[in-house]
């Protein structure tokens, strides 16, 4: 009779096997990105710990993503934050000036300003204003231009000075040379400006800015194109009015809204002529 | 032998002819269905049983195998109420069939995990629209929603393709109708003539035993009508709310404003509009909220309703099974000609065009090629009119003709947006509103009382749901995070496409507006008074 050691034994040459197939797997890491980006962060965790634990890629690159993942790993505890926390701290400090390290300090903003069930919104500007200063040009510095936006002129109180905010964060609009970051960011500020009435002439000349860069998503171009419209109508700007109403009649015929459109552009060119 | 012992063995050999008989029916199925030599079976699951739509996708199916003899195609059809575990257990367990109706039970996740995203042929011509108007257009622009209802804001890709859109009728009993009404009686167009139909049907009961009921109602067919009445009323009171100005007012918006005081159920149009609730819901059946849609679709069929509200997914049974000619026409709502509820109307509702009965792809499929294939061909222009003309369901799909038996459903396109409404409230509100709902089908001032009757309950219940909806929305926004650090590393190490391209900035976008708006929200709600 075999004893439970020589039973064992086909089940550890299985797991050995598996090993080194893991280990000689160079597209696991890849693979764990391509998860990662679509939302399969147990996946991915468990693909960027297995190489992470065979040495089977850049062990900056496995740790950065073991700790984009642990943002969002489920159940979200405070361990994983602090572990995520940890790991950013560490690759930032050891570099701080490769794709690793400055991705890894906007996740670390983000952390504070997102991922923490108290979050920690001082820490986080200090740390976005940081890569802003150190980074002014790459994507997630870029980035960190729209978040500061948010967090000045949406995350603060209504009864704050959003006009003091709004002088603030139009000083880091020349910064923007990413045109996508600067869509963002003139999307933000317009809206912010509607919200809190800090003037239709500026909200106007944001948004159309915004429009002539491109916008990515048709829901939101829709909706800036029906906003610029009626801002424009606000302000007796008949003939923009027009233009964009009709660019969107002619991008969304079919909307819901298409009717009422169809009306306000009968009423403009009703009252032109 | 004992008496106990012979019933024993009665008992093992009906279980055993039991047993038997059924492996016998399971094996002949088997052997029926059995694919023929080289030919693969692509399974498609959904939850639509209403008549006519086994049919329809039978046909669509032999069609197919027809055009591909390599292929034959298997419905399973699972009813709505199991559908979210039986989805559950098939894809976990690995067994999930090919395409699936994406709905019930599948979030962003599962989404991710379990489907095939279509960003890749949602760009190119659907191969089925060969020869027809749409051969040269992207298949995403063939929809008449543009595939919207198919798009995952989350994952910023499609995910699945869809067969119809539905709207909401008035139908009604053509005998019983002119019985009432006199020979060859129009159907009612407005309001007016809507009122005047109530009050003839009183006229027409007063000499009868079994009373007529004139719209059978339920919990479920209720709202469909009644909500419309509100929702008409305040079409300006909505507008006057568009802050954003896009002619267009999120639900969490309605209800912010709600508990900011910019509107209440003491608003005059909100007060008209309950008003007008009160007066229609009067004639449907007394406690219709605790009726089931069974028991108003038996109200109907057996004659002791003259009218019912249903979609267009209720056309085929309710013809089917009701045996009196059945017209359907559009629910007659106040007009801005209406001398007492006109004033705060802008005219007729815009339909929505979303598409429904959407199917995607498992990555569990063996046959995807196949899969899509099959996808494409029912949602190509000949496929979805085949579809139509079998289900009677609206068509998707540009240039498909609707069908004479459902053209009173056509969307109405020339319409104005629609006004808030219950449904214009999250779970808690409107599970208060419910509770309270009887109290505006009362005699003695019901409109009053019922609004009494919210001013307790209702705010804490909109806080609450305005809360979750901020809770929701962070999840969101942080689970982008992760999504946008893969792809920008991918972008990064020069593993990209300009698909990849586009996901990063609409990802982003996304991740902004919502953060702008998640903020806005919670600041708001923090300074309004509890």
């Amino acid at each position: 009779m075999m004893s439970l050691p020589h039973r064992l034994l086909p089940l550890l040459v299985w797991s050995a096997i598996l090993a080194v197939s893991r280990a000689s797997d160079p597209k696991l890491v890849d693979k764990a990105w391509d998860d990662a980006s679509m939302l399969l962060v147990q996946e991915s965790y468990t693909k960027f710990t297995t190489a992470q634990e065979v040495k089977g890629g850049g062990a900056r690159e496995i740790e950065y993503g073991i700790g984009v993942n642990l943002l969002n790993l489920q159940p979200k505890t405070v361990r994983n934050i602090n572990r995520a926390e940890a790991i950013f701290t560490r690759l930032i400090a050891s570099n701080p000036n490769d794709e690793v390290g400055i991705a890894s300090l906007y996740y670390l903003a983000r952390l504070e300003q997102i991922h923490r069930n108290d979050p920690n919104v001082p820490k986080a500007l200090q740390l976005y204003a940081q890569l802003i200063a150190e980074h002014p040009d790459h994507f997630y510095a870029q980035s960190a231009i729209a978040k500061v936006a948010i967090l000045k002129l949406c995350a603060t109180p209504t009864t704050a000075d959003k006009r003091q905010a709004l002088a603030e964060v139009e000083k880091l609009a020349h910064l923007l040379n990413e045109p996508a970051a600067r869509c963002n960011f003139n999307l933000v500020v317009s809206t912010a400006c509607i919200q809190y009435n800090l003037g239709d002439e500026k909200a106007l000349r944001y948004l159309i800015e915004a429009d002539t860069i491109g916008i990515p998503i048709q829901f939101s171009e829709a909706n800036v194109l029906i906003r610029i419209g009626n801002l424009a109508l606000r302000l007796g700007k008949r003939d923009i009015a027009i233009t964009y109403f009709e660019r969107f009649l002619k991008e969304f015929p079919r909307s819901t809204r298409a009717f009422t459109v169809q009306q306000k552009v009968k009423e403009l060119k009703g009252a032109k002529s | 032998m004992k008496r106990e012992t012979i019933f024993q063995f009665i008992g093992f050999g009906l279980v055993a002819i039991g047993y038997l008989a059924s492996t016998f029916f399971v094996l002949q199925r088997k052997t029926a269905n059995l694919e023929k030599p080289n030919q693969i079976t692509l399974r498609i699951a959904h939850w639509q049983l209403e008549q006519g739509l086994h049919h329809a996708f039978d046909e669509l199916a032999a069609e197919f195998t027809r055009q591909h003899p390599d292929i034959r195609v298997e419905q399973l059809l699972v009813p709505e109420r199991i559908f979210p575990n039986w989805l559950v257990t098939q894809l976990i367990g690995g067994t999930a069939p090919d395409l699936i109706e994406v709905g019930y039970g599948i979030d962003d996740e599962r989404l991710a995990r379990y489907f095939v995203p279509l960003s890749l042929w949602v760009e190119r011509p659907n191969p089925y629209n060969r020869g027809t108007t749409l051969e040269k257009i992207p298949w995403r622009d063939t929809f008449l929603d543009g595939m919207y209802s198919s798009y995952s804001s989350t994952l910023q890709d499609y995910y699945s393709a869809g067969l119809n859109m539905h709207t909401v009728r008035l139908y009604y009993n053509r005998g019983l109708y002119e019985k009432i009404m006199g020979l060859g009686a129009p159907a009612p167009k407005n309001f007016r003539e809507f009122e005047a139909v109530f009050r003839k049907l009183a006229d027409y009961n007063r000499t009868r035993v079994n009373k007529v009921v004139a719209i059978a109602g339920s919990d479920y067919n209720g709202p469909l009508l009644l909500d419309q009445f509100l929702s008409n009323q305040t079409q300006k009171l909505l507008l006057r709310l568009n802050d954003l100005l896009d002619f267009t007012v999120s639900k969490p918006d309605t209800q912010l404003a709600y508990l900011a005081g910019r509107w209440n159920f003491t608003s005059p149009e909100v007060r008209s509009g309950l008003e007008l609730q009160h007066e229609v819901g009067r004639n449907l059946p007394p406690g219709f909220q605790s009726l089931r849609r069974e028991d108003a679709t038996f109200y109907f069929l057996q004659e002791r309703a003259l009218m019912i509200v249903s979609g267009s997914w209720d056309v085929r049974t309710l013809k089917a099974q009701a045996p009196f000619p059945i017209d359907i026409v559009s629910i007659p709502l106040p007009t801005p000609e209406n001398p007492e509820y006109g004033k705060y109307v802008l005219g007729a509702f815009a339909e929505n065009n979303d598409v429904a009965t959407r199917f995607g792809i498992t990555r569990l499929s063996k046959h995807p090629k196949a899969a899509l294939a099959f996808l494409q061909f029912m949602t190509s222009q000949r496929g979805n009119q085949m579809f139509v003309d079998t289900s009677y369901w609206l068509p998707s799909i540009i240039g498909v003709t609707i069908p004479e038996p459902i053209r009173a459903f056509q969307p109405i396109t020339e319409g104005y947006t629609q006004g808030l409404a219950f449904n214009s409230f999250g779970a808690d509100g409107r599970l208060v509103i419910n509770q309270n709902l009887y109290q505006l089908y009362s005699d003695h001032e019901p409109v009053s009382t019922f609004t009494r009757s919210l001013e307790e309950d209702l705010r804490p219940a909109v806080r609450r749901d305005l809360l979750q909806e901020i809770k929701t929305r962070r999840h969101a926004i942080a689970h982008d995070d992760t999504t946008l650090a893969a792809l920008q590393w991918k972008q990064y190490r020069g593993k990209t496409s300009s698909e990849t391209l586009r996901k990063i900035s609409a990802t982003r976008l996304n991740q902004d507006l919502m953060e702008c708006g998640a903020y806005t929200l919670e600041t708001s709600l923090d300074s309004i008074q509890k």
